[in-house]
Order: C-alpha cells, then sequence, then structure tokens
C-alpha cells in the first residue's frame, strides 16, 4: 500500500508529519516489538486519525486531492521473518535477488541467503567488513562477495567450495560471469578503491588477475550479463565485450556530477542489450547495438552503444530498475529546506526524508511515486538504500539498511483496498464485480461487504437515493441483509428512498419488514405507502394489520383522500370487497363499478345507494367541468351508478333504493326515472311518489310519464299537479279520469290556447266537447278566431259562425271567416273528388267482373261429375245434359237435379215427353241458375267438407282418421 | 595514510567516505610485519555499524588538526567510543597513537599546542604523540613504526592470553581519521 504522496508535503500540515515520523524513530529504537510490518498506508492512517477534526473543514479540499490522486502502482510490503530479527542486530548493505532467493550482504560482513519472505536459509560470515557487493551466476550455485576488508569470497551454494581472493584495498564491485558454473575459466570481475578492474580467472597454473581497466578511480559497479560488463568509475560507465575483449563504449558523466563514491552508481540490465543507469541525478538508458557488418572493422569491437534516453531528476537516485516498460527509481530526498543552510562539510549530519519510489516512463515523465517509511531514514545516505527486482514477478525489494520492503505490483485486493480507502465506493464495487464476472473474484473483498461500506458511505453523505436504489445490485438476494439495511435506512428515517428498491421476490422477506415499511409510510408519506402497496403483492404483509393501522390513521384524517384510496385497496387485498367498494364509492374511483360487477357485489352495496348516487352526481359535475358546451352529455340517469341500480334490482330491491334515497330526493328522482325508463311495471308502487318527484324535479316529463304509467293514483296526482300548477298534466289527468269539461276549461281558462283546446277537443273527439268549447269561446274573440282558423275541416262552419254573437269585434273576422270557409270548401271539394273517384271504380270493377264472368269455360272431355263419378261427357249418356260451373265444377245436371230438388226424380226420361215436363224443367233450369257449385258452396260454408267428402268417398272405413286430422 | 605507504600527498581535499584501507609491509624488530591501515569515516551515522571496522583492531590512532582546537577537544570522546565499540580485552592498556596534523601551516594559524597536546596525553596514561605533516613528510615515518611497535606489543600480548579458537590477527592495525585530516 503507498502513502498518498500528498500526505508528505510539507506544506499540508507539517505537525500531522511528524507524528508517523515519530513512530518511526519508536519503532527504531525498538524494532524487535514492531512484529508486523509498517506499512506506509498504516502510516497514512494514523495520520488521517490524528487529523480528523481537520478533515471536516477540508472535506472539499480534500474530495479534489482524492480526484486528482491517482491510485499507486505497487503495494508495499516490509519483508519480516527472520530477517528482521538479523537486522537489529546488523545492518544490511547489500541486496541481490535470483531467480530462487534472496542474497543480503550486512556492514558486519555477514552474507544471509533468504527466501522471498525473508526466512534465512544460510547465511556465513567471511568478511571482517562490509560485504560491498554479491554477484550470482545464472546457474544460482555461486556466489561472490566483495567487502571492504579488501576480499572477495566465491561460496558454492551447495557444496563446502569457497574460494578466497585477496585484493588488499577495499572491493566495492564484483560481478562473476554469468556462466561461472559451466565455465571452466570461472571468470569475476571486481574493482574498488584500488582503482583496477580486474579480471580473474582460473588458468592452468591456478587463478590468475587480469586488469581491464585502470586508474580511472575508484570502480564503484560492475555488471555482467551476457558477453557485455558494465562497470563505473569516477569518469563515466564503461562497457567491456568478453567476446571480442574489448571495450566498446563510453558513456561519460557530465562534468561537476556529484562525487562517484558519494553517491553510487546503480545499473542495472533490462535485457541483454539495454543497460539501465542511475547515477546521482541523471537516468540513461543505453542500448547496445551491433555494427552494420560492412562497418566492422577488425580490431574496433563490433557493438556500439546508443543512449536512448536520459533525463535529469530532482532527487539522488539510489535504485533502478526496470518496470514492464517504465522505469521503478529509488529516490534519496533531502530535507529541502536544510540543504540550503547546511555547510557542505556537515553533510552527514544533515537528516534526509523518507526514500520515494516512483516510476517513470523513458521520457521521464512520473507515472507515480509513493513515499516509504523505512526504519531510520534520517540518518541514512543515498549509499545505504538499494533496488532490486524480481523480474519473474515484477517485484521489487527495497533495501534499507535495517529493512527490506518488498514491492508487488498491486493485485485485484489492493486495488479495493486502495479504492475502499480512498471512498471510491463504487468503482470498487464496479472493479469487484469484473473480477467477478472474470471469474476472478477477489478472496479477501466480497462484493456484499464493498457494497455495504459503500452504501454506509452514501448515506453518511445523505444521499440516500443512490444508496437505496444501490441496494438492489448489492444486496441482490441476501434476505438478511436486506433486512438489516432496511432496518438502517428506517433508523435514518430514509425508508421512503428504499420503498420502491425493497424486493418483493427473490427474496422475499419476512413480512415485518414490509410492514414495518408501510408503517413507516404511513406515518411519513401516504402517497408512497399508495404506490408502494400497488406495488407490492398483499402477500408479502399481513394485510389486516395494515388495515387496522391505516384506518388508525384515516380516522384522525378524515379527509385524506390517498388514505382512503390505501384503505379501499387493501380491502380488495383482503378480501373483503364490500368494504373496498364502500372507500372506492368514497373516492368516485371508477373501478368501484367494476369491482362491484366483478365480485357481485351487489349484495353489499344494496345498502350504499346514496354512496352511489353521490358518486353519479360527482362523475356530473366532473362532466360538467370537463365536457363542452354542445357535445353530448350523459344524462343523470346514464350515469353508472344508476345503471347499475336499475340492471340488477333483483339484487338491489328498489324498495331498498327508496327506502334509503328519500332523504336525498333528487337521487330518489333520477333512479326511479331510471327504473322506470327500464321497466315502467318495476317501480309501480312508488309512482305516486314518482308523480310528485317529477313535479318536483323534472316537470317536463311528468306528462310522458303520467301518459305511461297507469298505477298512479289520478286523484294524488292531480292534486300534486294541481298544486304545481302543471296545467297540461292536469288536463290530461282529467282527461283520464273522463272529466273532459273540466279540462277543457283548464285549457281555456288557464291556458288560454285555443290551439290546445281546439287539440283536445280533436282528441277527444266528442261532440258534447265541441260544444262546450264553442260556447265558452263565444265570449272570446281570440278564441272564436282561433276556432275559425283551425275547425274548418272538423266541423260546420255554419255552426260556428252562428253562434259568433253579434257585434262582437273579432279581429282579422274577415280572415278568419275566408280561412273558415276555404277549409270548408276545401274539404267539401275534397270530398265530391273522393266520391267521382269512387263510383268510377266501382263501374271499373263491375265492368271487369261482368267481362270476366262471360268469359267460356274450359272443359276437359274427361271431366267427372263430382256427384256421381261418372265421365260428365259420357257419350253413351245422350240426352243427359252437363252443367260447369265458373269454377270448372263439372256435374251432370241431373246429378245436380237429384241433389238440389225432388223434382230429379222425374229422371232424363221423361224430357221432352210432356210439354208441362218442359216448362217445368225449363222452370228448373231457371231456378238452378241461381244455384252454386255444391262444392265452391260446401267450401265456403265449411271449409274443408269437401276434402272430407271426398276421403269418406275414397276410404270410407277411415274418414274419421282423416277427418280428425 | 596516502603519505607513508605511496609516499604521495595530494592537496586536493576530499572527504573520506566509506571505508578504505591501506596494507604496508613494515619491518619491526627484525619481523615483516603486514601493517592494515583502515582509513574510517562517516561510520558513526548508524553507531552499531563501526564496529566492524574497530573489532580486531591492534592500535588506534587518533588524528587531530593542530589548527583545528575542536577536532583536539574531541579526542577524549573518540577514545571512549573506540573502547566501547571494539571492547579490546585490556581497555587500559590498549595501544592508542595521537598525531597532530598540518603542522606545515602557517605557525600563526596554530591553535593547539605542542604542550597541551602533550599534556593530553600523558593524562590518559603516557599515549604517544607525534605532530605531524602529511604534505611534508615529517613524522609520518617514525609516528607509524611507533605505531606497528605498539600494535606488535599489544600483538604479543593477546599472544599470551588467547585462546586457540580466536582468529588471530597479526597484520592489523587502525587508524581513526577525522574532521579535515588528509593522509
Amino acid at each position: 500500500m503507498s502513502t498518498p504522496q500528498d500526505f508528505a508535503r510539507p506544506s499540508e500540515g507539517s505537525e500531522a508529519d511528524t507524528v508517523p515520523n515519530q513512530n518511526e524513530n519508536e519503532q527504531d529504537e525498538q524494532p524487535s516489538s514492531h512484529d508486523s510490518a509498517v506499512e506506509p498506508h498504516q502510516v497514512a492512517e494514523d495520520e488521517s486519525n490524528s487529523g480528523e477534526e481537520d478533515d471536516d473543514e477540508d472535506d472539499e479540499d480534500e474530495d479534489d486531492d482524492e480526484e486528482e490522486e491517482e491510485e499507486p502502482k505497487l503495494r508495499y510490503n516490509r519483508i519480516k521473518s527472520s530477517v528482521a530479527e538479523t537486522l537489529t542486530k546488523d545492518a544490511a548493505s547489500v541486496l541481490r535477488v535470483s531467480m530462487r532467493f534472496v542474497a543480503m550482504g550486512t556492514h558486519w560482513g555477514a552474507v544471509h541467503i533468504l527466501d522471498f519472505d525473508g526466512n534465512l536459509i544460510k547465511s556465513w560470515q567471511n568478511h571482517s567488513a562490509t560485504v560491498n557487493d554479491i554477484s550470482i551466476d545464472n546457474a544460482e550455485d555461486y556466489v561472490a562477495t566483495a567487502s571492504d576488508d579488501g576480499k572477495i569470497f566465491v561460496c558454492a551454494l551447495y557444496t563446502p567450495e569457497v574460494q578466497s581472493f585477496n585484493y588488499r584495498r577495499p572491493v566495492k564491485s564484483v560481478a562473476i560471469d554469468p556462466e561461472y558454473k559451466n565455465k571452466s575459466t570461472h571468470q569475476f570481475v571486481s574493482g574498488g578503491m584500488a582503482e583496477q578492474l580486474i579480471m580473474n580467472e582460473k588458468g592452468w597454473l591456478g587463478h590468475k588477475d587480469t586488469v581491464l581497466h585502470a586508474n580511472e578511480g575508484p570502480i564503484y559497479s560492475i555488471k555482467w550479463r551476457g558477453n557485455l560488463i558494465a562497470w563505473a568509475n569516477d569518469t563515466g560507465v564503461k562497457m567491456y565485450d568478453t567476446t571480442s575483449n574489448l571495450r566498446i563504449t563510453y558513456i561519460d558523466r557530465p562534468a561537476g556530477s556529484p562525487r562517484g563514491d558519494l553517491y553510487r552508481c546503480r545499473m542495472c540490465w533490462k535485457d541483454d542489450t539495454t543497460l539501465l543507469i542511475g547515477w546521482a541525478d541523471m537516468v540513461k538508458i543505453a542500448k547496445v547495438r551491433e555494427r552494420n557488418k560492412r562497418d566492422q572493422v577488425p580490431g574496433q569491437p563490433n557493438h556500439y552503444v546508443e543512449i536512448i534516453c536520459m533525463f535529469r531528476t530532482d532527487n539522488i537516485i539510489c535504485g533502478i530498475a526496470p518496470f514492464v516498460d517504465n522505469i521503478v527509481i529509488l529516490y534519496y530526498t533531502d530535507e529541502e529546506a536544510s540543504s540550503d543552510e547546511e555547510e557542505e562539510g556537515d553533510q552527514r549530519t544533515r537528516p534526509a526524508s523518507q526514500p520515494e519510489i516512483h516510476i517513470l516512463d523513458w521520457s521521464g515523465e512520473e507515472i507515480s511515486n509513493d513515499v516509504l517509511a523505512v526504519n531510520g531514514y534520517s540518518h541514512y545516505q543515498p549509499n545505504d538504500y538499494g533496488l532490486e527486482f524480481y523480474p519473474k514477478e515484477d517485484m521489487f525489494y527495497i533495501l534499507s539498511p535495517k529493512d527490506i520492503v518488498a514491492a508487488y505490483p498491486r493485485d485485484l485486493d489492493d486495488h479495493l483496498q486502495w479504492l475502499l480507502d480512498h471512498r471510491k465506493y463504487e468503482e470498487a464495487l464496479h472493479a469487484a464485480e469484473e473480477a467477478l464476472a472474470n471469474g476472478t473474484p477477489s478472496e479477501i473483498f466480497l462484493i456484499k461487504d464493498i457494497g455495504q461500506q459503500y452504501l454506509l458511505w452514501l448515506m453518511e453523505y445523505e444521499r440516500y437515493e443512490e444508496a437505496a436504489a444501490a441496494c438492489e445490485k448489492i444486496l441482490e438476494k441476501d434476505q438478511n441483509t436486506w433486512e438489516q439495511w432496511i432496518f438502517k435506512f428506517a433508523e435514518m428515517g430514509q425508508l421512503k428512498a428504499m420503498a420502491s428498491h425493497i424486493p418483493i421476490q427473490a427474496p422475499q422477506l419476512s413480512s415485518t419488514v414490509y410492514e414495518m415499511v408501510l408503517a413507516w409510510l404511513l406515518q411519513h408519506d401516504h402517497k408512497s405507502l399508495l404506490d408502494t402497496l400497488h406495488e407490492w403483492p398483499p402477500i408479502l404483509y399481513n394485510v389486516s394489520s395494515v388495515i387496522m393501522a391505516v384506518e388508525d390513521s384515516a380516522e384522525k384524517d378524515k379527509d385524506n383522500v390517498i388514505l382512503l384510496e390505501c384503505l379501499a385497496d387493501l380491502y380488495t387485498y383482503n378480501g373483503k370487497p364490500d368494504k373496498a367498494i364502500e372507500y372506492n364509492l368514497r373516492l368516485r374511483r371508477p373501478n368501484a363499478f367494476d369491482l362491484i360487477r366483478e365480485y357481485n357485489m351487489y349484495e353489499a352495496v344494496r345498502n350504499k345507494a346514496v354512496l352511489l348516487m353521490e358518486f353519479d352526481q360527482y362523475l356530473l359535475d366532473e362532466q360538467a367541468k370537463t365536457v363542452q358546451e354542445g357535445s353530448p352529455r350523459k344524462q343523470a340517469n346514464d350515469m353508472p351508478a344508476v345503471q347499475l341500480l336499475i340492471e340488477n334490482t333483483q339484487a338491489i330491491p328498489p324498495k331498498r333504493v327508496v327506502q334509503q334515497l328519500k332523504p336525498r330526493p333528487k337521487f330518489l328522482h333520477t333512479y326511479l326515472d331510471a327504473l322506470f325508463r327500464r321497466d315502467p311495471h318495476l317501480g309501480y308502487e312508488f309512482h305516486d311518489l314518482q308523480v310528485e318527484l317529477y313535479a318536483e324535479f323534472d316537470p317536463a316529463k311528468l306528462l310522458d310519464f303520467l301518459r305511461a304509467s297507469n298505477y298512479y293514483s289520478l286523484e294524488k296526482a292531480y292534486k300534486i299537479c294541481e298544486k304545481r300548477q302543471l296545467i297540461p298534466e292536469m288536463v290530461f289527468i282529467l282527461s283520464r279520469m273522463g272529466n273532459n269539461k273540466k279540462a277543457l276549461m283548464l285549457i281555456i281558462e288557464k291556458l288560454r290556447d285555443v290551439q290546445r283546446a281546439i287539440d283536445f277537443a280533436k282528441e277527444q273527439n266528442d261532440d258534447d266537447l265541441w260544444e262546450d268549447l264553442l260556447k265558452y269561446s263565444m265570449d272570446k274573440p281570440l278564441f272564436i278566431k282561433g276556432l275559425l282558423e283551425n275547425v274548418g275541416t272538423d266541423i260546420e262552419p255554419l255552426r260556428l259562425i252562428k253562434r259568433i254573437p253579434n257585434k262582437m269585434e273579432i279581429p282579422d273576422l274577415k280572415q278568419a271567416l275566408l280561412k273558415i270557409l276555404q277549409d270548408y270548401h276545401l274539404q267539401m271539394s275534397l270530398r265530391q273528388g273522393c266520391e267521382k273517384i269512387l263510383v268510377s271504380d266501382s263501374v271499373q270493377l263491375a265492368d271487369r267482373m261482368h267481362k270476366t264472368q262471360k268469359r267460356g269455360v274450359q272443359c276437359q272431355v274427361d271431366a267427372i261429375c263430382n256427384i256421381c263419378d261418372e265421365p260428365a261427357f259420357d257419350e253413351d249418356l245422350t240426352g243427359v245434359a252437363t252443367i260447369v260451373f265458373f269454377c270448372k265444377h263439372a256435374y251432370h245436371q241431373r246429378c245436380l237435379m237429384d241433389d238440389t230438388a225432388d223434382e230429379a226424380s222425374l229422371g232424363p226420361d221423361h224430357v221432352a215427353s210432356s210439354l208441362a215436363s218442359k216448362v217445368n224443367y225449363a222452370t228448373l233450369l231457371m231456378s238452378s241458375r241461381t244455384m252454386a257449385c255444391p262444392i265452391c258452396q260446401e267450401q265456403m260454408a265449411k271449409g274443408n267438407g269437401v276434402v272430407h267428402r271426398i276421403a269418406e268417398r275414397l276410404e270410407p272405413t277411415a274418414s274419421s282418421t282423416i277427418t280428425l286430422a | 595514510m596516502n603519505q607513508y605507504v605511496n609516499k604521495k600527498f595530494s592537496t586536493q581535499y576530499k572527504a573520506t567516505i566509506g571505508a578504505d584501507f591501506l596494507t604496508k609491509e613494515v619491518m619491526v624488530d627484525d619481523k615483516l610485519v603486514t601493517m592494515q591501515i583502515w582509513d574510517t569515516a562517516g561510520q558513526e551515522r548508524f553507531q552499531s555499524l563501526g564496529v566492524a571496522f574497530y573489532r580486531g583492531a591492534d592500535c588506534c590512532v587518533l588524528v587531530y588538526d593542530v589548527n583545528t582546537p575542536k577536532s583536539f577537544e574531541s579526542l577524549s570522546s573518540w577514545v571512549d567510543e573506540f573502547l566501547v565499540q571494539a571492547s579490546p580485552r585490556n581497555p587500559d592498556s590498549f595501544p592508542f597513537v595521537v598525531l597532530g596534523n598540518k603542522i606545515d601551516v602557517d605557525e600563526s594559524k596554530r591553535m593547539v599546542s605542542a604542550r597541551r597536546a602533550h599534556q593530553w596525553c600523558e593524562s590518559k596514561g603516557g599515549i604517544p604523540h607525534f605532530e605531524t605533516s602529511a604534505k611534508e613528510a615529517i613524522n609520518v615515518e617514525q609516528a607509524f613504526q611507533t605505531i606497528a611497535k605498539n600494535a606488535l606489543a599489544m600483538e604479543s600480548d593477546v599472544e599470551l592470553y588467547s585462546d586457540l579458537n580466536d582468529p588471530i590477527r597479526i597484520d592489523n592495525d587502525s587508524t581513526n581519521d577525522f574532521g579535515g585530516c588528509a593522509c
């Protein structure tokens, strides 16, 4: 974890700054008591705790800072375990990291081999003074150490083999051949105060030293990689190629650079051809390149070096290492303020600041920086620090005399921790979710925990809405936590924000929670309560108890429509539609009717007629408000409540309704009116009442009612009408009572309406009435005039005109007379015309009939006499006459005669036998002319008589059956 | 130190950083002795580190600047410091040698008189005292001769009392340099 950079800035509360420093000093004195790694962030926490009072004031500033602040790239961990103990007695001077272990040299001359966690694997002490350098071969079998005591030891790690070389002057650096184990030459290069770069190799006659380079000041650092050896002396960095045995380059130090021994040169091979150099305040990156073949000259190096990047730093570099494509630099920082005051001779006493780890890109642009809190840093000098990197895991070790700090690239957990520390909960949550999605969730930080921290934070800042919204995502399906959080919101009095986010299924919470929320809303926010009730299925909570609570509140606050709505809905949920309907009606909610119909709750509303009617009234009022003039309006009796009542007279007996509506005559009227319109016979018992109501509220309709209904008492109705002077109605009743005369009198006297009187007279079509009318009209010129103008077609004008008293002045008499005469004349001519038409029609028809009767009758040869069933025109029966009627029925004359008269017995034999018989016969024939066809006669008389007879004849036995059928 | 071993002197001022030593073979009482002369600096920064240098020393050479009284005055503390850190077997008889350097500088600038230094050395049990000039190689040879002799005497003492397990350093000598000495 890192120390935020601003934390170390002197400007930001120097007082706070000293706190961790003191801590550090204490730790320095008692390192053994300090058993856990003091990570910079812990120091930071100390500070933030101590400066909490300021925090509130500087909140905004801090927020700004937080925004600017970037997340560090590395995580730091102080190496503890056995090495920490070692360092309480000794002080580390050098550290090298290999692939398998860490080697540490001390000022006492000891060398410790550690694992990556700082556990001691092996240690030995060959040197009597500070170990300046350690070099490990690639096979990690041999460790070369160089010391101030002038000696170099090359130790085999896994065999007792130790070789010692004495160079008589302090050896500052050693580099063992990376292939030391595999090569028989067993080379290593060393250098130090003797100012010589010496290559030692094993030859035929034992070890042999070769001076590769000398006399340019002490050798400060040697790094061997592959075929290249780089070393630093006072003049700069040089490179030697072991294949060609030539120096290939010289990277100089700018004039005026600080003393080489004051700030040791730091070098590091990034790869086989890239060397990072950090020396004092200068960073150079050198790239070894091979010359083109054609440029190669024998005896000259085949490689050259290009400085691919170079920049100056503000602080002294105590270590340099690659980090992916960037550079990690360990900075030694002075107390700037004191550096001006101190004399140069007192450099060693100048207190130092904490070292810093910076990550830079190759142009020197800073990517991140962290301040490290190491024990006793104020006493240290640049050369006391070291930075080593472990390429396999991009891991770093920062060495100070009493501490080894490991730096790791930050993993998810670090990232989350950082975000949490900086209150970037939302991002943390996001990161954690992403990790989960990638299948690599953090094991330390659970999404839920992060989320809850986030929620806490949001609540702290009173961002309840956000918090509530985030709950769904964070709490997911955890019933318990959901409940906890809901309670928390309740404590804060912010359930409103939460209400819409509370899960109703998956997970379903305990009913207590829901009830609590509802209760809270009932107290604080009725509108939300209603919405919530709509949203939540009623199974979630105990409806009855909620009803009770709401009813309590509603009692106190009777006009609270929202509460009533709540109640209405609650009762609906609770399976008490009757109650629900009641509230719905009170609330004038249209769904009341649907409810009633749906639940067949007519019984329930049986006693709520008044409510229903009020609802109608409300709707009407609404309509009146909203509907524009001229557009169609619903009438009172079309409204849903009335319709409901009248449609369900079975369930809601009109009697009850009437009873309830009695106090509200207007409603009663509307109801009865509608009822009557639906079925004039349904409410017959109330028709008397209705007359009165019509008279009161809707006189226009009274007459129609009076006409249509047969159930009202004429007497009473008359009295009502009389009371209200409803003349036309009175007239109607009187006429109905048969008191036409009185009715007419009413018309004449009260209404003075000639036309109506005339109409009435016409309607009654009663001569007496006319008489009365005429009689009563005689002293009223207007009536006379009206009569003259209107009755021309109904009564004889004379009858009227004769009666007109003499000397009476009648306005427009002439016109009126003309009118009546004209009318009468017109009537006359109409009738005459009609007569003419009638006569001509009769003539025409008679003529046609005559013609028709004169038409011949077609007779079939095989026609049969309808009486004897013999062929009518049988040739054998000569002398037998045949009579065919117009209806085409044929008869033998004799049969017909037999049938009709006794004379038939005379028989044809007697025909023409005597004159007398002939005369008789003729007479008979004459008389028979008037005879009709017997069949047709019978048909006319009995309908199916012929059939009867025919049937009898055909099948006498079955006759009865047929007759019956 | 450089004057003595390499017969060279550099006027270029250079504060000692870290530790350095030189070795020189000298004849003492017809014996060839390899003398390792350590020059330490700055190690007082972390007290415990000094031990490594003092450890096993056979003789301690304290050098002061005759022109700088402060460097003379702090001699006592260096003696104490050395005895604490090196913890020799017999601190009372451990050989010290005091050198007053830079006598080549103009006499008028001299701040520590030879008498005062002698008195101090006597008070400490008769520490040998030389006034030297590294620049002009005055008294350097004699001073180191005395150092070698005293150290060897110490060595024989050690030999008498030492048990066999103790590593014996026959060629060790120690020089304590401070405060602007150039040797």
